[in-house]
C-alpha cells in the first residue's frame, strides 16, 4: 500500500474539534492553536487491514516535549479509541499492528535512536512496553518513509500470541535481532541475535508463525556486493527464542530465491514459496527458470520439494522461449504469492520488459544526461494457480494497458531481472496489493491501469482483480468521478477505501465501497 | 330523549369523527401519494418576509451603539447566513408545502396565537421541514422550525401544541439572538483577543492555555443554554396555560422526548419472508453480521461531556414542571378533530420514508420501508420504494458509490438495521438484480394499477437488462398514467 498517499489525504481529511473561528484583522484562534497530522497509517494484522492511527502533534509541552493526540479508528473508519500523551519532541509513530487480541503501536525519538513499542488490550489499555536501540548506520534502511516512498515493514503479528520485530544489527558483519513482545503481561518476552562473530552478511525477513515457533527466511552471503546468497529457513521457539533450526535451503540442482512462506495451522509443517534459477545463479541477475514450494515439518526437515518449470510446465499455458521469456511479452516480477484456505497456491505477477524508449533516445540526442535510452514496460497481470501439491492447475491472465517507465541515466546497462527488482523497489508496478478475504477463501489484486478507449475519452482507473467462490471477475474504479480526482487504497477484506476530492466543495471526503464482483 | 337515540347520536358523532381516520387508513393501507414541498408562491412569499426582517434586524443592530462596530460587522454576517439558510432550506425542497400536514401544524399555531394576543403574531413564521431527525428549532427571526420526525412520534394535539409554546418562548425571549451577541462579544472582546496574542506570543502550552480559556467560556455558555432551555419549557408551559389544550401533556412531552432517541417501531425485520423466492432462496449469509474484535478503548475529550450539554436532562426538565401540571385535567388533548392528527402522524411517518429517498438515503429508507410494512402490509407505495431503493443502491454499487447511499453496518444500530445494512453491502449485483425481480413478480397481481408499483416495475426489469420488460412496463405506465410523477424518470 502507498502509505505515504494515505498520510497525504489524510491530512487534507481529518480535522480535530476546535471552538470557532474568526477572521480578518481579528486573530483567529486557529492560528494560535496548531494541529499537526505527523503520522498516519493502517494498522494491519497480517495481510488484512485492521484499523488506522493518526498520530497528531498537540502542542509544545516545554523544550523537550510535545503533547500528542493519538486517535485509533477501527476498520469502517469509525473512532475507536484516543489518548493524549506527552513525550519527547523526537517521538514519531512508524507502525501499528493488531494480531486479534492486543495493539502493537511502534514509534521512534529519533534522538536516542530507539524504537519504543508499546502494547495495548482490546480496550486500549497499556500492557507493556520495550524499547529496542538500532544502530545509526542502519537507521536510512529503517528509517525511509518520512522522505521518500520506501518503507519496509518491520513489526510482524503472531495471531493472538504476539509480534514480532526484526532488525540489522551490526556485528562482525551485518547481522540481525528479532524481537518478541508477548501479548501476557507477565511474559517479558525475548530477544534473539544471530553470531556476533559471524564473517558473512545476515538479513531476516518474518514468514509466519503459531503458538509455537516463529519462522523467519535468512539471507546470507559474504560482502554486499557479492552475489552468492545462501538462503535458511530459521524458526525460534515462541516461548523462549531458542534456535529450534536452521535449515539450509538447498537442492543440488538448482538456486534457490524464497518470496513467501506460512506455517500450517493444522500440521505446523512450513511451506516456502519461491523462484529458482540455475544451480549459482545470481537472482539479482539472471533468469529464474520456475517457481518452487518446499515444505519442512515442524523439526526443519525438508518432506516436500516440487518445482514448476517455464520451459516444460508454463509452456502449456502460454508459450515460453528456451530462455524462459514469454514470447512478445518478456519476464513476469512475482509480486505476492498466497496460499488459501483450501489448498491452492496463487502466484500473481506482472508482465514487463525492457525496451528502447524513443523520448529517452531523442532527448539524449539532444544533450539530456539525466534520461536513460530505455525503458521498462509493464503489461498484463499474470496469476498462476497451483493445486495443494503445487501442481500447476492454470494460469489467468488480466489485460491491462501497456505502463513505460523511464529510467535514469545508466540504469539501461542493468539487466532486466535486476531492474525488475529497482523499479518494484520504487513502487512502479501498476500491481497496488493483494487482500486476502475474510475467511482466506479468495483474494482481490489491486492495480493500476490507464485505459484508452474507442470512442471514449481515455482514463485511469483502479482495477480490482477478484477471486470469489472460485471464480474471477473485474472489477474498475475510474479515478476521475464526474470531475472529481479519487484515490484508491485497501481496506478491510472486501472493500477498498475511496479518497474523492470534490473540486466544486473543495472538499475531501472518504468512504469504504465494495469491489463488485 | 330516551337513552337508545342519544346512544345512536353519540355513536354517529363518533363515526364522523373518526371518518377521515378510517378513510386515510383505507388509503395508507393501499399506498400514499406524497406531499408537495415547495412551490413558487411560498418561496416567493418567504424570500419577502425574510428580506424584511433581516434589514430590520440589522437597522436595529447598526442602531446599537453599545454593541463595538466590529462586533456588530459580525453579528450582521451571521443574520444574513441565518437568513440564506431558511432561503436555501426552501429552494431546496426542505419545508412541507402541503396542506394535509402543515394545516394541522398552522390550525394547532393559530389556536395558541389567539389565546396568546401579546404573541408578536406578524414576526412569525412556521416550518415543518423534512428532517427526519425529532426536533424543532426557533431561528431567532421568527422563524420557527418543527421536523417531521418530531411530528410522526407526538401522541396528540397537546404536545404538539406545548412544543410550539416552548419554541415561541425562545422567540419571545430573545434567546437566539441573545446567544449569537454573547458569542461575538466573548470572541472579539479586548480581553479575548489580549489573551489570544498572549497565547500566541508563548512558546509552550498553548493548547492547554486556549483550552482553560475556552473551557471556562464553553461551558459557561452551555449552563446558560440549559438555563434557557428551563426558562422555555416554564413561559412555554405559560403560554400553553392561556390555551385549551391539555397542560398535563407538557411533562407527558418531556417524557416523550427521554425516550426519542429509541426507534419509533421495534419489531424485528423478517428479511427472509420479504426477500426469499422459490427461484432465488434467500441466503443468510447476507445478514450475517460479524462481531467487531478490534480495539474498543475510550476516547479523549477535550471538555467535559456533561457540561457541553445544551439541554438539560428530560428528568429536570420533568421534575420542575411536573408541580405545575396538575395530575388530571378537565381540558382535552385535542382541539382539532382527532382524526386530523392521527392523519397529519400517519402522513409524516410515509413522509419520512418519501423525505430519505428525495435525500438518496436509500439504504435508510429501504429500512423504514420494511418496518412499516408490518404495520401497512398491503401498502403498494411502500412494496413500490423498496424495489425503486434496491434499484438506486444497485446503479450505486455499480458506480462504486454504495457508500453515499448506504450506511456502513454498525453495532450500534438497531439489529435490523444493522442487518439490513450488513446485506446491502454483502450482496452482489447479481443478487440485487434477482431480489428486485422476484419481489417484483410476488407482488405484481396485487398492485400493478398502482403508480408507485408499474413504475418499479420498470426498475426491476432494468436490473435484469429485460429490454422487452422495461419497453411493457413503461407503455403500460404511460397508457395510464400519461401525467404522472414517474414521466422523466424512464431511462431509455
Amino acid at each position: 500500500m502507498k502509505k505515504y498517499q494515505l498520510t497525504l489525504l489524510l491530512v487534507l481529511f481529518f480535522c480535530f474539534c476546535l471552538p470557532p473561528n474568526l477572521k480578518a484583522q481579528e486573530i483567529s484562534i486557529d492560528k494560535v492553536m496548531g494541529f499537526q497530522l505527523r503520522n498516519a497509517g493502517s494498522i494491519l494484522n497480517g495481510n488484512q487491514i485492521e484499523g488506522y492511527y493518526f498520530f497528531y502533534k498537540v502542542d509544545r509541552v516545554d523544550r523537550k516535549t510535545r503533547a500528542y493526540l493519538l486517535k485509533i479508528f477501527d476498520a469502517n473508519l469509525k473512532e475507536v479509541s484516543s489518548k493524549l500523551i506527552e513525550e519527547s519532541k523526537y517521538f514519531s509513530l512508524m507502525e501499528g499492528g493488531f494480531n486479534g487480541a492486543t495493539l502493537m503501536l511502534e514509534f521512534y525519538n529519533s534522538k536516542e535512536k530507539q524504537f519504543v513499542h508499546r502494547q495495548y488490550d482490546r480496550d486500549a489499555e497499556f500492557i507493556n512496553e520495550t524499547t529496542a536501540a538500532i544502530d545509526p548506520r542502519y537507521s536510512p534502511i529503517l528509517l525511509q518513509g518520512e522522505e521518500s516512498e520506501i518503507r519496509a515493514d518491520f513489526l510482524f503479528s503472531i495471531p493472538y500470541q504476539g509480534f514480532v520485530n526484526v532488525r540489522p544489527v551490526k556485528n562482525k558483519k551485518m547481522g540481525y535481532q528479532v524481537q518478541f513482545m508477548s501479548i501476557d503481561r507477565t511474559n517479558k518476552g525475548w530477544t534473539y541475535k544471530s553470531a556476533s562473530d559471524s564473517r558473512l552478511l545476515e538479513l531476516a525477513t518474518f514468514l509466519d508463525g503459531n503458538s509455537d515457533l516463529a519462522a523467519f527466511m535468512v539471507a546470507k552471503k559474504p560482502s554486499l556486493l557479492s552475489g552468492t546468497v545462501n538462503f535458511f529457513l530459521q524458526a525460534l521457539d515462541l516461548e523462549t527464542g531458542k534456535e529450534l533450526f536452521s535449515a539450509p535451503m538447498l537442492d543440488n540442482k538448482h538456486s534457490l530465491y524464497p518470496l513467501k512462506g506460512n506455517v500450517d495451522p493444522e500440521t505446523g509443517n512450513i511451506m516456502v514459496l519461491g523462484q529458482y534459477y540455475k544451480l549459482n545463479d545470481n537472482p539479482m541477475k539472471h533468469k529464474s527458470q520456475g517457481l518452487f514450494s518446499f515444505i519442512y515439518d515442524p523439526k526443519g526437515t525438508v518432506i516436500k520439494k516440487s518445482f514448476v518449470s517455464w520451459t516444460k510446465d508454463v509452456s502449456k499455458f502460454v508459450p515460453i522461449n528456451e530462455k524462459g521469456k514469454i514470447e512478445d511479452v518478456g519476464f513476469i516480477y512475482f509480486h505476492y504469492m498466497t496460499k488459501l484456505a483450501d489448498g491452492k497456491i496463487y502466484a500473481i505477477g506482472e508482465q514487463y520488459r525492457k525496451a528502447v524508449s524513443a523520448g529517452g533516445t531523442a532527448l539524449k540526442m539532444l544533450g539530456a544526461r539525466e534520461i536513460s535510452a530505455f525503458k521498462i514496460v509493464t503489461e498484463d497481470i499474470m496469476i498462476f494457480q497451483f493445486s495443494s501439491e503445487f501442481v500447476l492447475e492454470d494460469i489467468q491472465i488480466f489485460d491491462k494497458s501497456k505502463t513505460n517507465i523511464s529510467l535514469p541515466a545508466g540504469y539501461g546497462n542493468i539487466g532486466v531481472v535486476k531492474l525488475g527488482h529497482v523499479i518494484k523497489a520504487y513502487d512502479s508496478f501498476d500491481y497496488s496489493f493483494t487482500q486476502m478475504a475474510d475467511q482466506e477463501d479468495g483474494f482481490i489484486i489491486g492495480y493500476m491501469d490507464y485505459e484508452k478507449l474507442k470512442n471514449e475519452k481515455n482514463r485511469t482507473v483502479f482495477g480490482g482483480i477478484v477471486l470469489n467462490e472460485g471464480e474471477f471477475s473485474v472489477d474498475k474504479i475510474p479515478v476521475n468521478n464526474k470531475g472529481n480526482r479519487l484515490i484508491v487504497m485497501p481496506a478491510k477484506p472486501g472493500f477498498v477505501m475511496v479518497a474523492e476530492y470534490d473540486r466544486k466543495s473543495k472538499t475531501i471526503s472518504l468512504r469504504l465501497e465494495k469491489i463488485n464482483y | 330523549m330516551p337513552l337508545k337515540i342519544r346512544t345512536l347520536q353519540h355513536i354517529v358523532l363518533f363515526i364522523l369523527l373518526l371518518a377521515p381516520s378510517f378513510a386515510l387508513y383505507a388509503q395508507a393501507s393501499n399506498s400514499y401519494e406524497p406531499a408537495i414541498y415547495s412551490n413558487e408562491e411560498n418561496l416567493n412569499k418567504a424570500l419577502t418576509e425574510l428580506t424584511e426582517r433581516l434589514s430590520k434586524d440589522e437597522e436595529e443592530l447598526n442602531s446599537d451603539k453599545s454593541i463595538e462596530k466590529v462586533q456588530r460587522k459580525e453579528i450582521a454576517r451571521l443574520y444574513q447566513n441565518r437568513s440564506q439558510g431558511i432561503i436555501d432550506q426552501i429552494k431546496e425542497g426542505r419545508f412541507l408545502a402541503d396542506d394535509r400536514i402543515h394545516d394541522v401544524v398552522q390550525k394547532t399555531f393559530t389556536n395558541i396565537l389567539r389565546t396568546n394576543p401579546d404573541l408578536p403574531q406578524d414576526e412569525l413564521r412556521l416550518f415543518v421541514s423534512r428532517n427526519i431527525w425529532p426536533n424543532a428549532s426557533c431561528y431567532g427571526e421568527g422563524s420557527l422550525v418543527i421536523n417531521l420526525g418530531l411530528l410522526s412520534r407526538l401522541e396528540n394535539e397537546s404536545q404538539l401544541a406545548f412544543i410550539l409554546c416552548h419554541e415561541l418562548a425562545h422567540y419571545v425571549q430573545n434567546h437566539v439572538n441573545n446567544k449569537i451577541k454573547e458569542r461575538i462579544n466573548f470572541l472579539y472582546s479586548r480581553e479575548t483577543q489580549i489573551e489570544l496574542r498572549k497565547i500566541q506570543k508563548s512558546d509552550f502550552g498553548r493548547y492547554k492555555k486556549i483550552q482553560q480559556m475556552f473551557g471556562s467560556a464553553l461551558y459557561s455558555s452551555r449552563r446558560h443554554d440549559r438555563s434557557r432551555e428551563l426558562e422555555a419549557d416554564s413561559i412555554g408551559f405559560f403560554f400553553l396555560q392561556n390555551t385549551r389544550y391539555d397542560i398535563k401533556e407538557a411533562v407527558n412531552t418531556l417524557m416523550l422526548l427521554d425516550k426519542i432517541d429509541k426507534p419509533k417501531y421495534l419489531s424485528g425485520i423478517d428479511f427472509k419472508a420479504h426477500f426469499d423466492h422459490v427461484e432465488y432462496p434467500f441466503k443468510y449469509k447476507w445478514i450475517a453480521i460479524e462481531e467487531d474484535e478490534f480495539i474498543n478503548g475510550t476516547k479523549y475529550q477535550a471538555w467535559e461531556i456533561d457540561s457541553l450539554k445544551t439541554h438539560p436532562s428530560c428528568q429536570l426538565r420533568y421534575d420542575i414542571l411536573s408541580p405545575q401540571a396538575p395530575g388530571s385535567s378537565s381540558s382535552s388533548a385535542f382541539i382539532q378533530p382527532v382524526g386530523n392528527f392521527a392523519q397529519m402522524v400517519q402522513l409524516a411517518e410515509f413522509e419520512i420514508v418519501e423525505s430519505l429517498y428525495f435525500f438518496k438515503s436509500y439504504g435508510h429508507c429501504l429500512h423504514e420501508c420494511l418496518q412499516y410494512l408490518e404495520i401497512y402490509p398491503s401498502n403498494a407505495y411502500l412494496h413500490a420504494r423498496i424495489v425503486a431503493c434496491l434499484h438506486h443502491i444497485w446503479v450505486a454499487k455499480q458506480e462504486h458509490e454504495i457508500g453515499k447511499v448506504v450506511t456502513l453496518p454498525d453495532e450500534e444500530q438497531t439489529a435490523s438495521y444493522w442487518s439490513l445494512n450488513t446485506m446491502l453491502y454483502d450482496m452482489s449485483m447479481r443478487d440485487y438484480a434477482k431480489i428486485a425481480h422476484y419481489y417484483v413478480q410476488k407482488h405484481k397481481s396485487a398492485y400493478l394499477t398502482d403508480e408507485h408499483f408499474l413504475y418499479s416495475v420498470y426498475l426491476a426489469a432494468d436490473m435484469m437488462d429485460d429490454q422487452e420488460g422495461m419497453q411493457k412496463s413503461k407503455s403500460a405506465y404511460q397508457k395510464l398514467f400519461p401525467e404522472g410523477l414517474y414521466v422523466e424518470g424512464f431511462l431509455d
